[in-house]
C-alpha cells in the first residue's frame, strides 16, 4: 500500500515537473528480474555514455516512469543489471512507451524515429549479406529524407560518396538546411568541409603556392617565404611510407647535380615521431633543409597546400608559380634539369 | 484486517533465511536471499565459468545453535512447478535449464548429527548452455526425518548464469578510422559470452546501431572474426593483419592526428590479441558497407584496446 501510494505520489510529481520544465516522461514497462536494475544512459554523438537515471524493478510489466530532461531530440540507451541487452532509441516526443523484455531481448516503442530507424536498419543487413551494391544508395535515401536529425547523425556512419565530393558537398548542404540548429549535423558539417577542403581543392601549374612555415631539424621555425625569388624544389613525404621514401636517391642525386644557388630544396615529413625522422635523416645524410609537420594529416602543409596523398611534391619558379607538380622519381632529374638550364 | 495482520505476522515469524536462533528444527535452502510476501519463491543468481562441467552446490541449513539432534535424511529434487508459478506470479520467462545440461549427484541428502548444514550438489555442463536464454531450476526440500520444512525458504528459485571468462565490462580507447568521420573512442563496453571461447564485442561506437562481431580465443591470440548484427560478412569484415592506409583515399577526423599505420595507431601495437596477466585486449579490425575485396578494402578500421574493469 505504502508503496503504491509512494508511486501514485511520484506519477504525480513527474507530470507536473513535465509540464513546467518540458521535460520527456519515459515509461518503460519492463520485464526482467525481480529486483534488478533498470539503468538509463545518455547517448552523446561523440563521446561517452552519461548514465542518467536507475530504477529497480518490482513487479514485471507495471509501468516505471522516469522523467528525462528536455524535450529535444537525442538519443537514450536502456539497459539492465540482469543481462546485456540494451534498447537504443531516439527521444523524439514528450511521452516515450518502451516494453523491454530482457528475457527474450525484444523490445517496442513508439517512438517514430526509432521505428523508421530500426526498419532501415533492417533493410540495410538484408543487403548487406547480399553484397548488395545499392546499400550506400539506400543509406544516402534514408538520410536524404528520414524526418530525425538524431537518425540521420545515427546513419551519417554509413555514407560513403567516395571521390564524389560534389555529390558529398550537396549531401551535407542538405542536411544542413534540413536540421540547421541540431549539433551533432553541425559538427558533421565541419568535418565534412574539412574533408572537401583538402579533396577537391588543390594547386594546378601555373598557380601561386602558398607559403608554409614549419620546425625543421633544430626545431627552428623555417618559412618557405624565404625562397622568394629563388627556383625551388619542395616535397612531401613520410618515414611510415616506403612510396614516399623511395624518392629518397633521386633527391640526394638532385642536391648534388644542382648548385643551392641555382637550385633550393626542401623536404616535409608528415612524421608523428620527430626522433624517428631526425634519426633517417642523419642516417641518410639528408643535407638540406629539412622540415616537419607532426600533425600529418590534419597538419599546416596539408591544409595550406590542399594535397590529399604522399609522396607529392611541386617545383616553383623564382615567382612563386608552379612549373610542375607530382612528378615520379624516374622523370625528376630531367624535369627540373629542364627548368634550371632556361 | 486482525486475520491479515495475524496471517502476514505468523508468516513472517519464522525469521530470515540467514539466522541462527533458538528456535531448531527448522529446514531450509540457505542461498536464498529474504523474500516478502507478494513473492511466490525467493529467488538467487549462481554464475559459473562456461566449462565442460561444474559443481553448484545448494546448501540447505538445519536452524538452531546445537545443529541436528540426529541423522536427518532428506528428499531434495528439482521442481519444475516451482519455477512455472514463480514465472506466472512473477511475469518472467525464465527457461527450465534442460536436463541434458545437468545431474543431481543424489537426491537424497542427509545432515549429520551435531551438524547445521548438508549440500544439494548439481553438476552443471555450462559450456553447453544457450548464452541467449536466461536459465533457471525450481529446488525444494520435498521430505524430512526430522525437524520441519521451512515454508518461505523450503523451495526456492536459481537463477543459473554462464560466463566465458571473458564477459565483463571494458575500459576502451582507441580510433574509429572513417573516410568523413574518424573520431576517438572511449567508452566502456562489454563482452558478452557467446560460447566458452566465443565472444561478442560491438563495433567501435556502433553497437548500439547493431554492428557486432564474435571472436575466439586462441591462446593469446583472437580469431574467428565472424560479423553479426548488420556487420557486413564474408570478405567485408575481419581482423587486419596489417596497417591499410591506401582504403581511403583520405581519413578525415573530428580531432588531432590519426592515419592508419601513424604511432599509435599501428598493426604491430594493436595486434588482436589477448594479455591473460593485464586482462586486456588489442584489437585490429575493419568493415566496408558493401562491396570490398579484403582488407586493403575495409574503410572503416579500428584500433582498440580493452582493458578489464
Amino acid at each position: 500500500m505504502g508503496l503504491n501510494l509512494l508511486v501514485l505520489m511520484s506519477c504525480l510529481l513527474l507530470f507536473s515537473c513535465g509540464s513546467a520544465d518540458k521535460n520527456t516522461l519515459l515509461t518503460i514497462y519492463p520485464k526482467t528480474g525481480i529486483g534488478e536494475k533498470i539503468y538509463l544512459y545518455k547517448v552523446p554523438y561523440n563521446g561517452s555514455n552519461e548514465l542518467t537515471d536507475s530504477v529497480t524493478v518490482l513487479k514485471n510489466d507495471e509501468p516505471i516512469y522516469l522523467n528525462i530532461k528536455g524535450q529535444e531530440e537525442a538519443v537514450y540507451l536502456l539497459g539492465s543489471s540482469f543481462n546485456l541487452f540494451k534498447v537504443k532509441f531516439i527521444r523524439d516526443s514528450p511521452n516515450l512507451t518502451i516494453h523491454a523484455d530482457f528475457f527474450s531481448r525484444t523490445f517496442s516503442i513508439d517512438s517514430k524515429a526509432t521505428n523508421s530507424l530500426l526498419q532501415f536498419r533492417k533493410e540495410q543487413d538484408l543487403l548487406a549479406v547480399q553484397r548488395n551494391p545499392v546499400f550506400f544508395k539506400n543509406s544516402i535515401r534514408y538520410a536524404d529524407t528520414v524526418q530525425s536529425a538524431a537518425a540521420f547523425a545515427l546513419v551519417y556512419d554509413d555514407i560513403d560518396f567516395g571521390k564524389d565530393y560534389q555529390g558529398l558537398r550537396r549531401f551535407i548542404a542538405r542536411a544542413v538546411k534540413r536540421f540547421p540548429d541540431y549539433p551533432p549535423v553541425k559538427e558533421i558539417e565541419q568535418r565534412a568541409l574539412n574533408f572537401l577542403k583538402i579533396m577537391e581543392e588543390e594547386f594546378a601549374i601555373a598557380d601561386q603556392l602558398p607559403w608554409i612555415t614549419l620546425p625543421d631539424q633544430n626545431n627552428r621555425q623555417y618559412a618557405t617565404s624565404k625562397l622568394n625569388g629563388k627556383l625551388y624544389f619542395i616535397d612531401f613525404w613520410s618515414t611510415l611510407s616506403p612510396s614516399t621514401t623511395a624518392y629518397t636517391t633521386v633527391k640526394k642525386n638532385i642536391r648534388t647535380s644542382f648548385p643551392a644557388d641555382q637550385l633550393a630544396m626542401v623536404s616535409v615529413a608528415l612524421d608523428p615521431e620527430p626522433a624517428v625522422w631526425k634519426r633517417f635523416i642523419a642516417n641518410r645524410h639528408l643535407a638540406w633543409p629539412q622540415l616537419i609537420d607532426q600533425k600529418v594529416w590534419e597538419g599546416t602543409a596539408i591544409r595550406t597546400l590542399k594535397f590529399d596523398s604522399i609522396p607529392e611534391n611541386f617545383l616553383v619558379a623564382p615567382n612563386g608559380k608552379i612549373l610542375a607538380k607530382s612528378i615520379p622519381p624516374d622523370s625528376l632529374l630531367r624535369t627540373i634539369r629542364k627548368y634550371v638550364h632556361q | 484486517m486482525i486475520f491479515a495482520l495475524t496471517a502476514l505476522q505468523s508468516c513472517t515469524k519464522e525469521d530470515s533465511v540467514f539466522d541462527s536462533d533458538d528456535q531448531g528444527g527448522i529446514i531450509e535452502l540457505a542461498d536464498l536471499p529474504s523474500r516478502t510476501t507478494s513473492t511466490v519463491y525467493a529467488i538467487v543468481t549462481k554464475s559459473f565459468d562456461a566449462v565442460d562441467e561444474v559443481e553448484c552446490p545448494i546448501t540447505i541449513n538445519y536452524t538452531g545453535v546445537s545443529g541436528a539432534p540426529e541423522d536427518i535424511t532428506l528428499a531434495v529434487a528439482i521442481n519444475s512447478n516451482a519455477l512455472s508459478a514463480y514465472n506466472t506470479a512473477q511475469a518472467t520467462t525464465y527457461t527450465e535449464l534442460p536436463t541434458s545440461l545437468y545431474t543431481v549427484s543424489s537426491n537424497t541428502v542427509t545432515i549429520a548429527k551435531g551438524a547445521k548444514t548438508a549440500t544439494f550438489m548439481l553438476k552443471l555442463k555450462t559450456a553447453s548452455f544457450d548464452f541467449t536464454k536466461s536459465y533457471a531450476l525450481g529446488v525444494s526440500i520435498q521430505s524430512t526425518t526430522a525437524g520441519t520444512i521451512s515454508g518461505n525458504y523450503g523451495t526456492g528459485i536459481y537463477r543459473l548464469v554462464a560466463k566465458n571468462a571473458y564477459e565483463a565490462s571494458y575500459t576502451v580507447t582507441g580510433w574509429f578510422f572513417h573516410p568523413t568521420a574518424g573520431r576517438a573512442i572511449s567508452a566502456t563496453k562489454s563482452l558478452a559470452t557467446v560460447g566458452a571461447a566465443v565472444s561478442q564485442a560491438a563495433i567501435g561506437d556502433l553497437g548500439s546501431s547493431n554492428y557486432y562481431f564474435n571472436f575466439s580465443v586462441n591462446g593469446s591470440n583472437l580469431t574467428n572474426f565472424v560479423a553479426s548484427g548488420a556487420t557486413p560478412a564474408g570478405l567485408n569484415s575481419g581482423f587486419m593483419t596489417a596497417d591499410q592506409r591506401g582504403a581511403s583515399s583520405s581519413w578525415v577526423n573530428s580531432s588531432g592526428t590519426a592515419t592508419p599505420g601513424v604511432a599509435p595507431w599501428l598493426a604491430t601495437t594493436y595486434n588482436n590479441t589477448y594479455d591473460i596477466a593485464s586482462k586486456t585486449f588489442y584489437m585490429h579490425y575493419g568493415y566496408i558497407g558493401s562491396g570490398g575485396s579484403g582488407e586493403a578494402s575495409w574503410t572503416r578500421q579500428v584500433y582498440e584496446k580493452w582493458v578489464r574493469q
